[in-house]
């Protein structure tokens, strides 16, 4: 054996031994911070994407993929109702035509947008530092669709996955819990201190300022929720016509 | 001390006109097209998620963003290192430059050099195009997680890189070497679960092969820290550190019997 084969094969031991003892110092020291594949979760697809996104190391992007595919999934037709029926509702939403001002069109119907925790749970098994699809899903679940439970396990999930005390995110999941809870209970005034510590107005998204300003109106708070409308259609151009049959219902409520 | 060899040749003089060399034959191959392609993927995207996504437009502009980076890269990365030294073989190329007082390690770490040079530069362009778009469509800010997830993707070229050339030289065939490197991409973005599955198993031989592979295949899922950009404590910097280190060494390795494997070649 040559004396550079020799040399060769000593600094390919030597190199190993070093590469071992840093790689296994820093695998103790950082826990892989994601679920294993055996907790992998199902919806209606099959797993490509989720194991795709493992092999490849693109877990983040494939959660961005299928909270997309939630937010489609919500904007979308409801389960027994036809894309034309679907579209009809949202024209009519759209003119102001709709006869159930109280509520949203899809709101405190249990049985819609069954999948939508699945989905959402779908996203987190992928990304469990996602905070808007515990966020924003929590609050479609819970708040609007009525579905306590789910909502609350989708939250506990968030909070345990992203325990930090010093995190603004950490405590916003905490504090949508707590409400959840006082919603579940009707229980509206406790819900509403806990929804204003939570939400920022200014950089909350759209469903939790709705969230806030049918629970103002649920505890017969009108001006408040009044007020809140009229942020909200100013904030969002796109909504000017829901806030605008909020607001007139409303004006009616503390007229009367 | 000065090292030099039998001939009296300084060990090392002849890396960087290879590495010269090996850039200028990559500019000459228009590998550079692919940032375009880069820029034309990442503006469409932005534009499209900005309204898919409200609120999380940032987000997932980053990325798909960082994950087109580490894909074309690696693309990049495998297809010149595997063709490098092979392609001179079978052009005889290669004879004219063994006849030149040149040692045959020099060759390959002047070659893997190059190459890294050239993936580098095509990091850094692909990457301020990103900042630029996050910046325009978006109120992203920049955090030093996004650039050590950056660093962290050429680090996994540095290893990838020098598992092709290796693998170049020793199959000797461009096809077998690029699905050997892609194999050990994949299996090293997956050594948590192999992990897993080796603590699981019951069978002693099939326990001990899985973990023999485990250490063997680099662990890219360290180097993954864009997938981490959302966790709130991040990863440590000190551990950050000790990871690249790592990828240095798991690389150098793999120059170590790639060199060896050359130096017995006959031509």
């Amino acid at each position: 054996m040559s004396k550079s084969v020799v040399w060769g094969l000593a600094s390919i031991i030597i190199l190993s031994v070093v590469a071992f003892t840093l790689r296994t110092t820093a695998e103790n020291r950082y826990i892989y911070p994601f679920s294993p594949v055996s907790t992998m979760h199902y919806v209606d697809d099959n797993p490509y994407l989720e194991l795709g996104a493992m092999f490849f190391g693109l877990r983040s992007m494939a959660a961005d993929i299928v909270w997309i595919k939630t937010l489609q999934y919500y904007g979308g037709p409801t389960e027994g109702e036809t894309r034309e029926e679907h579209e009809h509702h949202i024209a009519e939403e759209a003119h102001g035509d709709h006869h159930h001002h109280h509520h949203d069109r899809h709101d405190a119907d249990t049985t819609a947008y069954r999948k939508l925790y699945a989905l959402c749970t779908r996203a987190v098994w992928l990304d469990p530092y996602f905070f808007h699809v515990y966020n924003i899903g929590s609050a479609a679940i819970g708040f609007v669709q009525e579905r306590y439970d789910e909502a609350a396990a989708l939250l506990k999930e968030g909070v345990v996955w992203n325990y930090n005390p010093n995190s603004v995110h950490y405590w916003r999941l905490n504090y949508a819990l707590a409400a959840l809870g006082y919603e579940k209970v009707k229980d509206y005034k406790n819900a509403i201190a806990i929804l204003e510590k939570m939400i920022d107005p200014d950089d909350s998204p759209l469903i939790l300022l709705r969230v806030l300003a049918n629970t103002y109106e649920k505890n017969g708070d009108y001006r408040k929720s009044l007020k809140l409308w009229k942020f909200i259609s100013h904030k969002f151009p796109d909504q000017e016509i829901k806030a605008q049959q909020k607001m007139k219902i409303l004006a009616q409520r503390i007229a009367g | 001390m000065e090292t030099c060899s039998v001939s009296g040749r300084k060990n090392g003089v002849n890396i960087l006109p290879i590495a010269e060399y090996t850039i200028m034959e990559n500019i000459r191959s228009k590998i550079f097209y692919i940032l375009l392609l880069f820029i034309f993927i990442m503006a469409g995207s932005s534009l499209v998620f900005s309204s898919l996504a409200p609120y999380t437009e940032a987000r997932v502009i980053t990325d798909i963003g960082l994950a087109c980076i580490e894909m074309f890269t690696l693309m990049t990365g495998i297809f010149a290192a595997v063709n490098l030294v092979l392609q001179e073989i079978e052009n005889r190329t290669i004879y004219l430059l063994m006849t030149r007082p040149l040692h045959r390690w020099e060759y390959i770490i002047g070659r893997y050099l190059g190459v890294l040079v050239i993936l580098c530069f095509n990091i850094i362009t692909m990457l301020s195009v990103l900042v630029l778009l996050l910046k325009l469509t978006t109120s992203w800010t920049l955090s030093p997680m996004f650039i050590w997830s950056a660093v962290a993707i050429f680090f996994k070229m540095i290893i990838i890189v020098a598992v092709a050339l290796t693998a170049s030289l020793v199959f000797t065939s461009s096809i077998t070497a690029m699905a050997f490197s892609f194999l050990t991409w994949v299996l090293g973005h997956f050594s948590s679960e192999l992990k897993l599955m080796a603590e699981r198993i019951q069978s002693f031989l099939a326990k001990g092969l899985l973990y023999l592979l485990y250490y063997a295949i680099p662990n890219f899922q360290l180097f993954n820290l864009k997938d981490k950009l959302g966790i709130p404590e991040g990863m440590p910097l000190d551990i950050v550190s000790m990871v690249l280190l790592y990828g240095l060494i798991y690389a150098a390795i793999f120059l170590v019997i790639g060199s060896l494997f050359f130096s017995k070649k006959e031509f």
